[in-house]
């Protein structure tokens, strides 16, 4: 287990090697930039995963340009509630960065657009850079749509830094734009770019991915070892009748598509 | 099965108007809802008096944000509760449903129409901004399973069978439930009465003192009827548990994993989710059961707290409220906490 320094007073701070299925992302974006296309993007291809997650809208009362917060919680025992701080943030809004590091949770990843001034210095957690402005300015999109695509590029970052499979996030876009094939490629493009990027220009230094099903079960995990947990934390739902049909491979069709919220069937 | 659509959708032009439609469509027979939040809530103050007295059902959807005022309108908050226990002027008591999940906010949304019709009264479905405006994972909607209920309704066979004796207003069955017909009955005895104004068990206006205080409390017996026919409380129990959660609406994930991690802290608790008031007799028997309560809940002044003491002022002292408002939805690590503070002031 790796340690890493707080500050010179503090005694450094243990990071496990590896942590799967069980963190939460805070996205720190401006309110109506399109980041909730991204976030969204994102928990559905979790979700899509099979994957326990939930997401979280904090945002202003139709005031575009002030703060938004979108917080996606990932967690394999089935535990959705919200949880602070989180261990994963992507900032890309100026005005809240310092607050947004200083809620980092130590041993924690901080992904930021880079074209901001870090405010500070943290050496308790991870830093990756993302060039969101250079990516979005060299995707082929009309100029008004570009701030709005540029969001896609922390997808596409993200997506690959923790293991989130492309494919799924191809879906969720599908899903978004009803199948209309010119915004899903895209905006998946910007998607492909980012992560690319990402490739070639960063190294994996934190502990937290996600694994899918799939991956899970190719590596010998029990999925009844987990049916107890997951269980209770959906408010009392039908065990026997419930759980089957949200097990492995998950979401697979529009009736079981399983983001809810009230009165919409997403 | 018409295949028609056998439904309206009314814009209305604010709360007040949107009330009045609703309880004038109950008033007329008709299933008719609508939905609002705190602020909208206050305005309809003055029709659900008239629901509950002249007993037209109705539902209400009240999804929570943070107040008062116009507050923070994209929070969440569960504060709504002595709002909506308190609503209207003169005695009242309306029944209130809490669902817990996106798959309750589907099921309470048919069973408030039963409950409304069966009880024939204003059912509030206190929902909350967190499961109203967020994506939740869950498992498929689960459909009506029965047909509707609704309730004890006299159509022209039942009349012709009673010799056209009835009254509108009338405790046949001791439940404190009256009988009544739906507009559009064709016997000459079916006549449909309601009315606001005080009223005898004929439905004819009168100043009576003695007829207004017994009609008073046949409400009131029919509130206490209510409790057999509303959703049960969930409970979720701990072995060893001495002591116990009370807990409501959307902050059940996080108390469910704040539950687990105090069992693995060495203290386990039960856990017992309220989806309604009324309580439901099993909500004193649990109260009875513990020794001491934490009531949780997203709010300042702890309202399902005081509600829970007012009903059972003999386990006042059992109650420790852990109450929280700031917005945002409830995390398992505040739950646990605070918890773990109230436990240790009390130890002191």
């Amino acid at each position: 287990m790796p340690e890493m320094q707080t500050s010179p007073q503090d005694p450094p701070v243990s990071v496990p090697d590896r942590v799967v299925n069980d963190f939460s992302i805070t996205f720190c974006t401006i309110n109506g930039s399109g980041s909730q296309t991204a976030n969204l993007t994102i928990l559905r291809a979790l979700c899509h995963m099979g994957i326990p997650v939930s997401g979280k809208n904090i945002f202003p009362s139709n005031i575009q340009g002030l703060p938004t917060w979108y917080t996606i919680r990932a967690n394999r025992d089935g535990y959705l509630g919200r949880k602070e701080p989180s261990e994963v943030v992507v900032a890309v809004n100026p005005n809240t960065l310092l607050k947004d590091m200083e809620g980092l949770q130590p041993g924690g990843v901080l992904f930021y657009a880079d074209d901001l001034q870090l405010p500070v210095q943290r050496q308790d957690i991870v830093i990756y850079p993302m060039p969101v402005k250079k990516l979005a300015k060299e995707a082929d999109v009309p100029s008004n749509l570009r701030d709005y695509i540029a969001n896609m590029v922390y997808v596409g970052v993200v997506a690959k830094m923790l293991h989130i499979d492309l494919d799924e996030i191809y879906k969720a876009l599908d899903f978004h734009f009803k199948g209309k094939q010119k915004p899903v490629d895209s905006n998946f493009n910007v998607v492909k770019a980012g992560a690319d990027w990402a490739a070639s220009n960063l190294e994996k230094k934190d502990p937290y991915v996600v694994s899918g099903w799939k991956i899970l079960r190719a590596a010998g995990w029990s999925m009844e070892i987990r049916l107890p947990r997951w269980a209770p934390s959906l408010g009392g739902c039908s065990l026997r009748r419930g759980i089957p049909s949200r097990l492995p491979p998950p979401c697979q069709s529009r009736s079981t598509s399983t983001f809810h919220n009230c009165g919409r069937i997403l | 099965m018409t295949g028609k659509n056998t439904y309206a959708v009314v814009q209305a032009e604010d709360e007040i108007a949107a009330i009045g439609m609703a309880v004038g469509a109950g008033w007329a027979g008709l299933r008719a809802m609508t939905a609002t939040s705190g602020p909208g809530l206050s305005l309809m103050t003055e029709y659900a008096g008239l629901a509950y007295y002249s007993e037209v059902p109705v539902v209400i959807w009240d999804i929570q944000r943070v107040g008062p005022s116009t507050g923070l309108p994209t929070r969440t908050a569960q504060a709504d509760l002595t709002e909506i226990y308190f609503l209207s002027h003169g005695d009242t008591q309306h029944i209130m449903l809490f669902p817990g999940s996106v798959n309750e906010c589907f099921d309470f949304g048919w069973k408030a129409f039963d409950i409304a019709e069966r009880m024939q009264a204003p059912v509030f479905v206190l929902s909350d901004l967190d499961l109203g405006m967020n994506l939740w994972m869950s498992n498929p909607f689960e459909y009506p399973d029965r047909p509707m209920d609704r309730g004890k309704v006299l159509w022209e066979e039942d009349i012709t069978r009673l010799n056209g004796e009835w009254s509108r207003y009338l405790d046949v069955d001791g439940d404190g439930i009256p009988f009544r017909t739906i507009p559009g009955n064709k016997h000459p005895r079916g006549g449909y009465f309601n009315r606001g104004t005080g009223h005898d068990e004929n439905a004819r206006y009168t100043e009576d003192p003695e007829v207004w205080e017994r009609m008073m409390n046949r409400l009131r017996k029919k509130y206490e009827t209510a409790r057999t026919f509303l959703p049960e409380p969930v409970l979720r129990s701990k072995d060893g548990a001495k002591a116990g959660i009370i807990a409501f609406g959307s902050s059940d994930p996080a108390v469910q994993e704040a539950q687990d991690d105090l069992e693995k802290a060495g203290m386990p608790l039960d856990y017992l989710r309220v989806r309604a008031i009324p309580f439901n007799q099993l909500v004193e028997k649990y109260i009875q059961d513990h020794s001491e309560i934490f009531v949780v809940e997203m709010n300042r002044d702890g309202q399902l707290c005081q509600i829970l003491t007012i009903n059972y002022p003999a386990y006042a002292e059992r109650f420790k409220s852990a109450a929280h408002a700031d917005g945002m939805p409830l995390t398992a690590r505040w739950i646990r906490e605070t918890i773990l503070a109230l436990k240790e002031n009390e130890n002191g």
